[in-house]
């Protein structure tokens, strides 16, 4: 499989164009100006191993004023920023649900015949970036490493995973060991890397899961899983 | 290929979780189970309640020769032929085809009809609702990036979901609450699912990335798709649909519609 994924580094820098969609469509709530980085690299292999993505309870989204008009090949061109306001996580009262099981449903979930929505397009307002929160101090970080059994990958080899712990968060995953060779460049160039970052944002935010990111390894999950409960996560 | 792992462990709020990995369909899927205590058998359920994944692939994988959708899109059996279930998914499918106005169209694809647009998320919900059945009450299920949650993540705490930021995929971009929702994302990011635009036939589309929210997981995987493809005006087919939801991403700007997304304010 050959994948031009990571393009030659380049920079764009300067560019400005906001564009405004104006919603004909009432159902649409007035839209945000994506806040697109400054100069910015294009591609290359991402880290091995990112430190933290962010802190506890931040959500990964940061805000930014510049805008650079954005290729819409997205391989070619990263945006290092979204202004949009992460939902954030509001305590609902316990409700369970349980849902029928249905294993075809009919098109039209709960038709509610008369109620034609027309949100009214919200205001425009000004954001305001979620402060960080200053992280409640705590004394002394409990510092934890474990180093994952070696899980095959199949077709593409061996794969091994060491992950850096401080107070019940993971703070870095370093692939020692990973498929190497012709076949595999793309697994461990593109998936490996991908796979670390998911693993490290989706505890940041309250976030259980991502929804639009597929996992292609299952040697590397296994390996992280019993890094993970070595390190009694 | 089909080795599953699990491991269990605590949260923050001390509620137990357990997470079964089920390598199918070319991909992994996630089976995430929590609660303030689990059962002690909990990684039987999770391991029976996946086979139901291999099923899926029995009926539905376009890769191999051997299953009745193979031998529909061959030509070596007709649709009376197909499993009961097969036609319920085609069913839906060619509901959602009027529904989209042919922009979701399983039937235009090269190569014979093919309902992997719906299946994945249909999929999800089967899984979420089959972990209920087996008394385990607060379930997401990450069909490689369409989810079905069920229940709670934590006390007083619905299943948070994050959506992959189309630009940079260290960061999200957005999440919402999902109660006993399903949530699907499709992108332009994805390259391995060579979307086909059924009107234009080439691979033009006008978002890039469209997620969808909504009690269903196989009409949530297929709008977002649809989504893709059309762009914003396909918000009108959510006309009936006050529950639903989505956040669609062009080049420029994230525009949301429906109750998931009614916090996120609207900024210049």
């Amino acid at each position: 499989m050959k994948r031009a994924i990571f393009v030659a580094v380049g920079t764009i820098a300067g560019l400005t164009a906001t564009l405004r969609y104006t919603p004909d469509n009432p159902l649409l709530t007035a839209g945000t100006d994506l806040a697109l980085g400054g100069p910015q690299t294009l591609g290359g292999a991402q880290s091995q191993a990112p430190s933290a993505q962010g802190s506890p309870n931040v959500p990964a989204v940061s805000a930014s004023k510049t805008s650079t008009p954005v290729p819409t090949n997205s391989n070619s061109a990263k945006p290092n920023s979204v202004k949009t306001k992460v939902t954030k996580p509001a305590p609902k009262p316990t409700k369970t649900v349980k849902p029928a099981p249905k294993p075809t449903k009919t098109v039209k979930p709960a038709p509610k015949p008369t109620k034609t929505v027309k949100p009214t397009p919200t205001p425009t307002k000004t954001v305001k970036p979620t402060p960080t929160p200053t992280p409640s101090a705590t004394p002394t970080p409990h510092l934890v490493s474990a180093t994952g059994d070696v899980a095959q990958a199949g077709f593409y080899g061996p794969v091994k995973v060491k992950i850096q712990v401080a107070n019940g968060l993971i703070t870095s995953i370093t692939p020692l060991k990973w498929p190497t060779g012709n076949t595999s460049i793309s697994i461990s160039g593109y998936a490996i890397p991908l796979l670390i970052q998911d693993a490290l944002r989706t505890q940041s935010a309250n976030v259980a899961t991502i929804s639009g990111a597929s996992y292609t390894s299952q040697a590397f999950m296994t390996s992280l899983a019993s890094a993970m409960a070595k390190a009694g996560l | 290929m089909n080795t599953s792992t699990f491991r269990i462990g605590v949260t923050n709020d001390g509620w137990q979780r357990a997470i079964h990995l089920e390598e199918v369909w070319g991909t992994v899927v996630i089976l995430e189970v929590r609660a303030e205590a689990l059962p002690d058998d909990v990684e039987n359920h999770l391991a029976e309640v996946a086979k139901f994944l291999h099923q899926v692939d029995d009926w539905f994988s376009t890769y191999r020769i051997d299953t009745p959708i193979s031998a529909l899109r061959m030509g070596f059996a007709d649709l009376a032929q197909m499993p009961e279930v097969i036609q319920k998914v085609l069913e839906q499918c060619n509901e959602i085809r009027e529904l989209t106005g042919g922009a979701f169209d399983p039937w235009a694809v090269p190569g014979g009809v093919d309902p992997s647009g719906y299946v994945k998320g249909w999929a999800a919900d089967v899984v979420a609702d089959l972990l209920v059945e087996h008394g385990l009450e607060n379930v997401s299920v990450n069909a490689a990036g369409d989810l079905s949650c069920r229940g709670l993540q934590g006390p007083d705490q619905a299943w948070v979901v994050g959506i992959r930021h189309p630009f940079d995929d260290q960061a999200i971009i957005g999440s919402a609450e999902l109660l006993n929702n399903a949530m699907a994302t499709s992108g332009e990011y994805e390259r391995g699912k060579h979307i086909v635009n059924p009107f234009t036939k080439d691979r033009q589309l006008n978002l890039v990335s469209a997620t969808v929210v909504g009690p269903d997981g196989g009409l949530a995987d297929a709008l977002a798709t649809a989504l893709l493809i059309v762009g914003l005006d396909g918000v009108q087919w959510f006309q009936d649909f006050p529950d639903w939801s989505g956040f669609l991403v062009d080049a420029q700007t994230v525009h949301t519609f429906g109750p998931a997304f009614a916090d996120i304010d609207a900024a210049n």
